[in-house]
């Protein structure tokens, strides 16, 4: 038998051998519906009181379907606070699920505040006394700019990292807290100044805004602790990364209210960043997350979501890219004027009458006009929206 | 001495674990990381004796005493008392030279057996045993790919005590055609061992803080038939096992479920095994092999709510789902070659099909947060029916073992 047979025949066995292995251990990932018979739909349950003044708002909700974000408002309930002074503040439904405090209630530093809940069907549940911690200021809100690399899961970019340094605490003021809002500037093509109903041009004073602002909560939760810091405060503590994007076209902002935690409460924020997050490998033991909230009726039900208490201190830092500046273009169906007259205007449907450019122009769309119907802004610019703002970073 | 069958002895033996080390692979940022490895010495002198009172009791009893040395080489580390071990409870730490005493158990060990011959078809069987385990195997349910690591006993964790009884009646029918038994039992273990909430299963040099210590019961039932002779042979057995865990400590951290009884990792409490043989001639014969059992438990994520603006994802209490229940039936055809009486050899083949259905049976469970809905997958091997032939021999005939 010659070489080349040889060859073949080990090479045959050796494809057979491997096929051979790949199809026995052949392993799929499969997507199935676990049973889920023992599991309820359970009440989550969330507030916290601040030092300024109200409407404080406690939401109060079921779990409805399990494995979804639907969860159903529960209405009706009987919601109050009470303080380790005897005090109570009776809270009002002001939308389904949403209970609101007084607009004239703001907790008090170092009292503790209990809240207690009857649902239409009567069964109650109570927190644990939780104090009102006293928070620092915020010393510092820094915006960097930098080129975030890439990464397995997304490509790199450039944009602002922003961190926060808070000022000395005393020994009581060790965990930390950040709510981060971002907010941006973006314009509508025409300014507005008239509005014509087909018969009749009225003037529109005050001008109808075209620089709106937008308004959003980033999700991701930011907690911190001087626990193991040989001085009580935190410096240049990571916040969110904005990319480059048309958000810094005009002003792009970031507002971070800052909170106190007590240790429970900390370590809460903590294990829900866990459970939110499981590592590539899986390789944390998961578990069920519980907070300061027990049903009073049933003590073997299970509540989720927690009640807290906290001074408040906030700062916003602005920044934007000129690079990003983007030709303002035309929205709607336009119609150009000659002049803004009633003659003008006649055999026109009604709009609104405003500048685009050196042109006059008649405009239909309301969503070309007004922030709210474009995108979902306000009018009213930030107040830290100011000069102070980074222009191209640091 | 008459009736009597003594065993007596003496065994040692020397456990040396090693953990093992993370290595990143290529330009990863992760640290390598090398753990220390674990080393001990068990000895232990037994003594047992079975001795037939009468043609129709029958006792069987013996006693092991055990003396267990946890060595170093180590790094051991001292905790606060009444304080969760965690880096931050530590108050100090020693190095222990190799092969220095750390810590040392002892126990004994007793085993106690009955047997009464009713009459020559039926016979009732009782025991209780109690004895001192020094290694255990740390298991999980979360992870996508084996974690499991064996743990010796050591200055924070104190030996698992077992004690157990049993109970069981035997029937022979239709002269031994058929065997039929049914047994019951219940163990209960002291310090056995299992993860806290948010333990690192990976990358672990000091095991100890992130693992408790707690009770555990095992209970059950068994039922088996059994076919002897005739072209159909095999048998059919029931069993119910159910095992749990508790752990309830001083602290939240300490304590797993609100401190009841959880299933273990191991809680599979219905489990079905057939295994019939059928023989028409000489030199075919057909197998089949069919297994059930309950899908074991695991903790998965299970609800999602905002809370402040916050996504939550949470989770089910530890091992409270289960995955889908488990089963498998294999098919196998054999051929025997010639029935000659002189022969060097006697071959046969055998034709098998493994997990005839194609049941995709789960290896490992996972969950994700997708498009605003939580997703569990399963992992599974051996989602296909696997073909195989063999071809064996063995020396001698066909009637050679």
């Amino acid at each position: 038998m010659n070489v080349y047979c040889i060859n073949m025949r080990r090479i045959i066995k050796l494809t057979v051998i491997i096929v051979s292995i790949i199809l026995i251990f052949q392993s799929c990932i499969y997507e199935f519906t676990p049973k889920t018979g023992d599991l309820g739909n359970l009440l989550v349950i969330y507030g916290i009181i601040t030092n300024e003044n109200g409407p404080h708002e406690i939401t109060i909700l079921k779990t409805k379907r399990i494995n979804s974000k639907v969860n159903e408002p529960v209405k009706g309930a009987n919601v109050s606070i009470f303080d380790d002074k005897g005090n109570t503040v009776p809270l009002t439904e002001d939308s389904v699920g949403k209970y609101h405090t007084p607009e004239t209630f703001a907790g008090q530093i170092g009292a503790k505040y209990k809240l207690n809940i009857e649902l239409q069907e009567g069964k109650k549940y109570e927190s644990d006394f939780v104090e009102l911690l006293d928070v620092p200021d915020i010393s510092e809100l820094e915006a960097e700019k930098i080129i975030k690399p890439a990464t397995g899961t997304s490509p790199g970019s450039s944009g602002y990292q922003f961190y926060v340094s808070t000022k000395l605490g005393n020994s009581e003021q060790i965990y930390y807290k950040w709510d981060v809002f971002e907010e941006w500037e973006y314009r509508l093509p025409y300014k507005i100044s008239a509005y014509w109903d087909g018969t009749v041009l009225a003037q529109i004073d005050p001008l109808i805004p075209y620089q709106c602002y937008m308004h959003n909560q980033f999700n991701d939760i930011y907690i911190s602790n001087t626990k193991n810091f040989q001085t009580n405060y935190i410096t240049h503590y990571p916040l969110n990364f904005t990319p480059g994007s048309s958000k810094f076209q005009y002003m792009y902002g970031i507002y971070v209210r800052q909170y106190a935690l007590s240790e429970f409460s900390y370590n809460y924020w903590y294990s829900a960043m866990e459970n939110n997050q499981p590592d590539p490998l899986y390789s944390k033991i998961p578990y069920q997350l519980i907070g300061n909230i027990k049903c009073i009726s049933n003590p073997n039900e299970t509540v989720f979501g927690i009640f807290e208490a906290s001074a408040v201190k906030s700062k916003g830092i602005t920044a934007y890219l000129t690079e990003l500046e983007d030709p303002i273009f035309p929205c709607g169906y336009t119609i150009a004027l000659s002049g803004v007259r009633p003659q003008d205007l006649m055999n026109q449907f009604p709009g609104w009458v405003g500048e685009y450019g050196p042109q006059l122009i008649l405009v239909h769309e309301k969503e070309c006009v007004f922030c709210k119907y474009n995108g979902g802004g306000t009018g009213i610019r930030p107040d830290y929206f100011e000069e102070n703002g980074l222009k191209n970073g640091k | 001495m008459p009736n009597h069958e003594l065993k007596f002895g003496f065994n040692s033996i020397l456990y040396q674990i090693n953990p093992g080390a993370f290595n990143p692979v290529d330009s990863s940022n992760y640290q390598e990381k090398t753990f220390e490895g674990e080393k001990a010495l068990e000895s232990a002198i037994y003594l047992g004796d079975t001795y037939d009172i009468t043609p129709k009791i029958s006792v069987s009893g013996g006693l092991r005493y055990s003396l267990y040395n946890y060595l170093g080489k180590k790094t051991v580390f001292s905790y606060l008392q009444n304080e969760p071990l965690s880096a931050e409870t530590i108050i100090d730490s020693t190095v222990y030279p190799n092969f220095k005493t750390i810590k040392s158990y002892s126990g004994l060990d007793i085993r106690f057996s009955l047997r009464y011959l009713i009459n020559d078809y039926n016979s009732i069987k009782l025991g209780y045993s109690h004895n001192n385990q020094y290694i255990f195997m740390l298991t999980n349910t979360i992870s996508i790919s084996p974690t499991d690591r064996w743990k010796l006993c050591d200055p924070f964790s104190k030996p698992i005590v077992g004690e157990q009884y049993n109970l069981g009646y035997y029937r022979n029918l239709d002269k031994n055609k058929y065997d039929v038994s049914f047994e019951i039992y219940y163990k209960e273990n002291k310090n056995v061992s299992d993860y806290k909430n948010g333990a690192d299963l990976v990358q672990n040099q000091y095991i100890e803080r992130d693992i408790l210590s707690g009770n555990g019961r095992n209970y059950g039932f068994e039922f088996m038939i059994k076919k002897n002779t005739g072209k159909l042979t095999g048998w059919l057995n029931y069993f119910y096992s159910k095992s749990e865990f508790r752990f309830k400590g001083n602290t939240d951290e300490e304590t797993i479920n609100q401190g009841n009884y959880y299933p273990s990792n191991y809680d599979k409490p219905h489990n079905i095994n057939i295994v019939a043989n059928y023989r028409n001639l000489r030199r075919v014969s057909i197998s089949a092999n069919f297994v059930y059992s309950t899908g074991r438990p695991y903790t998965g994520a299970t609800y999602l709510y905002s809370l402040d603006n916050h996504d939550i994802v949470n989770y089910s209490e530890r091992n409270q789902l289960r995955v889908p229940d488990y089963f498998r039936l294999d098919l196998s055809l054999n051929i025997d070659g010639n029935l000659f009486r002189k022969k060097i050899a006697h071959s046969f083949w055998t034709v098998t099909v493994y997990n005839l259905t194609g049941r995709k049976n789960a290896y490992s469970v996972f969950t994700q947060v997708k498009d605003g809905s939580i997703k569990t997958y399963m992992v599974s091997i051996y989602s296909v029916p696997v073909f195989s032939i063999s071809y064996n021999f063995k020396l001698g005939n066909y009637f050679s073992n």
